[in-house]
């Protein structure tokens, strides 16, 4: 089961057929899942942290109103049990309690707006000190009470200027802080505290930021709570927020992993063609060695066995073989050219002066009897002012003669070749043109790859092992020059050499050069 | 000599007299409606018994039975020791603690105490009852009289 498996995942080792995209994006695809698993992970962790500090801010919100309501309450208690030590203070100096001794000691408690003394020995001789202001008495006002030995004192207060008193034991703050180190979540637990009127709500409130806890103070003032807000600094907003940060650098890692898939199927796009193309190679070059062979065999055969032969036929057995030698040594030679000038090794490359229109004229009357028989006319225009190229004589021969080749091998009907030698500033262009089929424009750029052959209706039918064009590319950039082709699909092709112009000095330097190392060379 | 000590003298008693004058005009500020109004809030809602106690450290004993009181229409006299109010005892409190074990049962007004009278114990039941019209009104007169003199003839 896994082997079959793993037979799937991995065909290029099966048996050498072209490998698919699954086999380079399945472990890809596994990885993204591993890197989800962990961002996944992380996002969890991040959300339990941030939970934890919310527990963590909730506890200390709670635990700061809680303590400061009892510190509150605690004052409270002081600030109105000192009134009545006071009171009794004043009444152990006074027998009998006067108005005077109420309005002072109403004036030294500031929060006390209306005093009543009630004496046990006579009630209807109490006393009364008001403070009240004007219109006041919509005022929320407590009343309290306490016993003296000689009588009762009731009083009322605003609860407001009584905490007002107090106001120090809400401002002091517990605040837990800890430094953030490099190591550490910064944790800074700090609470605002303050104090709230008419509040119903009691225990923890969530706040958009944070929290918030209500302590009811005790009684008298159970109307009042203290309130505890606390924002903790772990879950921000935005980047800051760990939840966000963690998303998002899984997304970028997922990010790289698909720029990583689609460069490794580029990549193995690549290598698949260039399998192709070896393939194609073996493909070609056997066809075109076989055709040959069996060629000559078969005349060869025929010529043993055939006595009774006439003269004419025996003859053209004989041209028949020595074409098929010629064109067989022919590819021989195409094939050594291109591995030797593949692998850069420094082919004997002889650069001598050659004058463009002797090497022209000379090339095509030498093939002329062959171009001839294929049925196809040259037709010259050649600039025979150049002055002689430093130039490797073969090599530009075999490359115009590539050119010619494959004119004649794709042309249809119009049987007509034109040769331009031009002469430009500074270039020599040796041009190709014909009338035959032309070649697709998206295969334009890829002609000129090794053992590469556009693909028409009838490639099989024309002869070649798809080397031609790459000889002549690399004999046109041995000389620094460079390979244009235009073609319309067709109507013709026209295929342009492109040498740079050797000046008069440097030719001569160049020849000099020549002269002495050919023996190195050669 | 003596006259100008006599002068500085008249004149820190004057600015004195003149200083507590000032407070006692500036002493209520509030409408004399609006004092009335919260003495009677002060004085409504209070039952009370109307003995004078003193302390003996330890125990309490009445001093005076105020006329016309609650106290005075049961058999409670001047010299009773107190022992206990409503079933708890009294024989090591203070008045304090006596007058909040009173406030206690003012909800319900109902009272039982246990005294000792030459010796003898004795149970005496009664009812706390609200302050009198009278006392309230006597209160608030001398208030509007004590702080409202200057406002009183203008104020309804």
């Amino acid at each position: 089961m896994v082997r079959r498996l793993l037979a799937k995942l991995n065909p290029i080792s099966r048996d050498g057929e072209r490998p698919d995209h699954v086999s380079i994006l399945l472990p890809l695809l596994i990885i993204s899942a591993a890197l989800g698993v962990l961002a996944w992970r992380s996002y969890v962790l991040s959300v339990r942290m941030e939970r934890g500090a919310n527990t963590l801010a909730v506890q200390y919100a709670s635990y700061a109103a809680e303590v400061t309501a009892r510190r509150v309450d605690r004052a409270v208690q002081s600030v109105l049990s000192k009134a009545v030590e006071d009171w009794q203070q004043s009444e152990r100096y006074a027998e009998s309690p006067t108005f005077t001794s109420l309005r002072e000691w109403v004036g030294s408690n500031g929060w006390i707006v209306f005093a009543i003394y009630l004496p046990d020995h006579d009630p209807a001789s109490s006393v009364v000190v008001s403070e009240l202001g004007t219109s006041e008495a919509s005022k929320a006002y407590l009343t309290r009470e306490f016993f003296t030995s000689t009588g009762t004192v009731r009083y009322k207060y605003d609860p407001s200027r009584l905490l007002a008193e107090v106001q120090p034991a809400i401002r002091q703050q517990p605040v837990i802080r800890t430094a953030p180190t490099r190591d550490t979540l910064a944790v800074e637990q700090r609470a605002d505290v303050t104090l709230v009127q008419g509040q119903k709500r009691q225990g923890l409130a969530r706040l958009a930021d944070g929290f918030s806890f209500y302590s009811p103070l005790g009684a008298p003032l159970s109307s009042y709570a203290v309130r505890a807000v606390v924002r903790p600094s772990y879950g921000g907003t935005g980047w800051a927020n760990q939840r966000v940060a963690s998303l998002g650098v899984s997304l970028v890692a997922l990010i790289l992993m698909a720029i990583g898939a689609y460069l490794a199927v580029r990549g193995l796009g690549k290598e698949a063609e260039a399998m192709k193309l070896r393939g194609a190679l073996i493909a070609n070059v056997s066809h075109e060695l076989r055709t040959p062979l069996a060629m000559i065999r078969l005349g060869a055969e025929t010529l043993k066995r055939g006595s009774k032969l006439k003269e004419k036929e025996r003859l053209d057995i004989e041209d028949q073989i020595l074409r098929e030698v010629l064109h067989l040594s022919h590819l021989v030679e195409n094939v050594l050219d291109v591995a030797r000038l593949q692998n850069r090794s420094v082919k004997a490359l002889a650069f001598v002066p050659v004058t463009p229109y002797e090497l022209v004229t000379s090339l095509v009357s030498t093939y002329d009897s062959w171009i001839r028989s294929k049925g196809f006319a040259v037709s010259m225009q050649i600039d025979d002012t150049i002055e002689p190229q430093m130039w490797d004589r073969d090599a530009v021969s075999r490359a115009l003669l590539n050119l010619i080749d494959n004119a004649i091998k794709y042309s249809a009907d119009e049987k007509a070749i034109s040769v331009f030698v031009k002469s430009l500033a500074d270039e020599v262009v040796i041009e190709v043109r014909d009338r035959g089929i032309g070649i697709e424009a998206r295969e334009l750029s890829r002609i000129f790859d090794p053992y590469y052959r556009a693909q028409f209706s009838d490639t099989q039918t024309r002869r070649g092992a798809g080397l031609g064009l790459t000889l002549v590319q690399q004999i046109v950039k041995s000389h620094e020059g460079s390979v244009e082709v235009e073609s319309i699909p067709g109507s013709g092709s026209t295929f342009r050499m492109r040498f740079p112009r050797t000046s008069p000095e440097e030719r001569r330097a160049l020849s000099g050069l020549m002269t002495h190392s050919k023996p190195v060379t050669s | 000599m003596k006259i100008r000590l006599f002068t500085s003298l008249m004149l820190v008693l004057g600015s004195l007299a003149a200083a507590s004058l000032r407070a006692d005009e500036s002493s209520c500020h509030a409408a004399a409606g609006e004092c009335e109004h919260q003495i009677r809030q002060m004085l409504a809602g209070r039952r009370y018994l109307g003995l004078q106690i003193v302390e003996l450290k330890p125990g309490l004993v009445i001093k005076t039975v105020l006329p016309n009181s609650p106290a005075s229409r049961v058999d409670l006299r001047e010299g009773d020791r107190l022992y206990s109010v409503n079933g708890k005892s009294v024989r090591d409190a203070n008045a304090t603690q006596f007058k909040q074990l009173l406030a206690q049962a003012a909800a319900s007004g109902r009272l039982w105490l246990i005294i000792q009278r030459r010796g003898s114990l004795k149970k005496v039941d009664l009812r706390l009852e609200p302050y009198p019209e009278d006392y309230i009104e006597k209160v608030i007169s001398s208030h509007l009289a004590q702080s409202h003199t200057a406002t009183a003839g203008a104020q309804p």
